[in-house]
């Protein structure tokens, strides 16, 4: 009885230990990722603000108006091109008016 | 154990017995103790079991802290403007140190430098890596090329250091606001230098009220008329009258922040803010806002303006003479120092001076920067203290002065302080309520007059209604006296005049008249073009649609009635 019982804790000792040196293991494992996962968000992270300033640097207006100049026909929009919607001349009420009776 | 009842040897058992139980009684009582220690033991291992087990929950210990944007935000917080555009970041840069002590053959350590890093010093390298110390700066923010180089040259003694370098990727364009730090990262200058304290431990970027595309045409466009003119410098601020925020600012020459060791004092000098000036003409707005509020003239009353005030050893004339009776709207229409003059006589220095302290003009402006211009002001303010700054003159004040002065004129009265750092729903607004809404509407009026047929005519931009008053000030030589050849012209525009939104100031510094202008150098002449370039790049993209400028409600809004010369001061001949 007593050896029976030294015998199953034995086994229960030693299926612990396996088991938690498996998982102490794997945990080393998944902190050395963790680990390597923050170095490279560091990097991403630095490599982002040297990109946005780069892209704020490219994006000066004066850049971009040479820019725009040499390689593009579009020029800023003069006054005249803009209109207020309820300006612009419709077709005469009446002239509809005579159309629809043409078409009948 | 058996007791022996037996008497003779129950001495000698006894005896025995004794010692025996001495020592059972000893192991027992150790025993005890022991089972006692063990037993508090578990139970203390036991309740421990307990706590972590049940009553702290099911959680995980938190070993590993996450990395936050906080955290990870190395440095200075970022410097924005308005709509988020990047003006000012910090990169980590690596510095090369050397270890003199290490260092082991110092002759070809420089040589081998000198390859990688051009522009090196040798010889004060050489008196650097002599010295006993155990650490010297080479070089501070080299680039990741370099930095591989000196690597790959194997040279013992040499180190790196990653360090923090502030940049600036719009360059000279906001320069004056944003200013500038030093190599150790502490601001000197400009926002930097103001927010320190905030910028060090904030991660939060600082949003300016800055629009940078603004800042752009505003430089463009008084760049050109510096050039066009041969000017020495300029200044040009952009405000929205309804809030005080600053869209815009700038002073040139400009310097580009990066690169601060080419920079002159001139070029750091912020005229806008810093710079105080004699404005000359731009001070009518304020005369002629006092003099309808005093009630000592209205619209439709006049003042004789033929003939030239002699008071003391000065004599005021006018620039543009119509020498007849004018109006007070036609006073403004010609600028005419005379009846500028005269209506100042009739308010009095006083309550000039006490509108002068409403409007801000004798205090530092309360701007967020370090650099603010402390206005100049005649003490005691004397009858012809007046009747100068009637017309400007005698009082020195900055760019950003007159244009605050000029938003709370036209807004309908009220002035807000004039602010750099964007407003958002839950800002706080403090505004103080300096003249009435009908003074306020008058003199929209009479602006409006002066573009569509006064001195400010080169300032209309077709569509945005534009209203403008022009300034042109002869700058005091520094003996005292003025010279008419150095002067400051000047165009401060408010648009759209009948229901304002944006003021604008256009200052040029010692312009020179060209054949184009057929030698004049006036406000007129030289801001006013610019103003209305300025006006008609930024109001598209500040989503303002060109109205109709000769509607009826418009027309009716902005309409004046010159009234004719009264009766019986009619002159003979003029």
């Amino acid at each position: 009885m007593i050896r029976r019982s030294i015998f199953l804790w034995a086994f229960i000792i030693s299926v612990t230990g396996v088991s938690m040196f498996l998982i102490k293991h794997e945990v080393q494992v998944l902190d050395a990722k963790l680990d390597k996962l923050h170095h490279d968000i560091m990097t991403h992270q630095e490599n982002i603000l040297i990109l946005t300033a780069e892209w704020s640097y490219l994006n000066q207006p004066g850049r971009i108006e040479r820019l725009a100049r040499r390689h593009s026909d579009y020029r800023p929009t003069e006054t005249k091109q803009i209109i207020n919607i309820e300006n612009l001349p419709y077709p005469k009420k009446s002239s509809l008016v005579r159309g629809r009776i043409d078409a009948d | 154990m058996p007791i022996k009842s037996d008497g003779s040897k129950s001495q000698n058992s006894i005896q025995l017995d004794g010692s025996v139980n001495k020592a059972i009684e000893g192991g027992r009582n150790r025993l005890l103790v022991l089972s006692c220690v063990f037993c508090l033991a578990f139970v203390i291992a036991g309740i421990r079991l307990l706590d972590i087990a049940v009553l702290r929950g099911l959680q995980e210990p938190i070993d590993v802290v996450e990395p936050t944007k906080e955290n990870l935000k190395i440095g200075r917080a970022d410097i924005l403007d308005r709509n988020g555009i990047l003006l000012a970041t910090s990169l980590s840069v690596s510095s090369l140190y050397a270890d003199p002590q290490e260092v082991m053959d110092i002759i070809s350590t420089v040589e081998d430098l000198s390859t990688v890093l051009v522009n090196l010093e040798k010889e004060k390298l050489f008196a650097k890596l002599n010295q006993k110390k155990r650490f010297v700066w080479i070089k501070r923010g080299i680039t990741p090329m370099q930095q591989a180089q000196i690597n790959a040259l194997g040279l013992p003694g040499l180190h790196f250091q990653k360090e923090d370098r502030r940049f600036y990727p719009q360059r000279n364009l906001s320069a004056h606001i944003v200013g500038f730090s030093g190599v150790d990262a502490a601001g000197l200058a400009g926002v930097e230098k103001q927010f320190d304290g905030r910028l060090r431990d904030g991660a939060e970027p600082m949003n300016l009220s800055i629009d940078i595309r603004i800042q752009h045409i505003l430089k463009e466009e008084i760049k050109k008329q510096i050039i066009n003119f041969n000017a020495i410098g300029g200044a040009g601020v952009f405000i929205d009258v309804d809030s005080g925020e600053i869209l815009g600012m700038v002073s040139l020459p400009d310097f580009d922040p990066n690169v601060l060791n080419s920079a002159s004092a001139d070029s750091k000098f912020n005229r806008a803010t810093l710079g105080i000036y004699e404005m000359g003409s731009t001070f009518k707005i304020f005369n002629t806002a006092l003099a309808l509020e005093a009630g000592t003239a209205t619209m439709e009353s006049g003042y004789d303006a033929t003939r030239p005030i002699r008071i003391a050893r000065f004599t005021i004339n006018d620039f543009h003479p119509q020498k007849r009776w004018l109006s007070v709207p036609e006073i403004f229409q010609y600028s005419s120092n005379i009846g500028s003059a005269k209506m100042a006589l009739d308010f009095g220095p006083k309550a000039q001076k006490e509108f002068m302290k409403k409007l801000g003009f004798l205090d530092r402006l309360p701007i967020e920067l370090p650099e603010r211009g402390k206005p100049m002001y005649p003490a005691p303010w004397k009858k012809i203290s007046a009747i100068t700054i009637s017309y400007g003159h005698g009082i020195a004040i900055s760019p950003l002065h007159l244009v605050s002065g000029v938003a709370s004129v036209i807004n309908g009265g009220i002035r807000w302080p004039v602010t750099i750092l964007k407003k958002n729903a839950q800002s706080k607004m403090v505004g103080k309520q300096i003249l009435s809404l009908q003074t306020s509407k008058d003199i929209r009026k009479v602006l409006r007059l002066v573009v569509e047929n006064g001195t400010g005519k080169n300032a209309a931009a077709a569509g945005y209604l534009v209203g403008g008053k022009t300034g042109t000030a002869d700058k005091q030589s520094p003996t005292g006296s003025y010279a008419k050849s150095s002067r400051l012209s000047s165009f401060v525009a408010a648009f759209p005049i009948h229901k304002p939104k944006y003021a604008v100031l256009v200052m040029v510094d010692e312009p020179k008249g060209n054949k184009k202008s057929f030698g004049y150098a006036t406000g007129g002449w030289v801001a006013a073009p610019a103003v209305r370039q300025i006006i008609k790049r930024s109001a598209p993209l500040l989503g303002l649609l060109p109205a109709d400028e000769v509607s009826p409600q418009i027309r009716r809004l902005l309409e004046i009635k010159i009234p004719q010369q009264k009766r019986g001061n009619q002159l003979a001949s003029f």
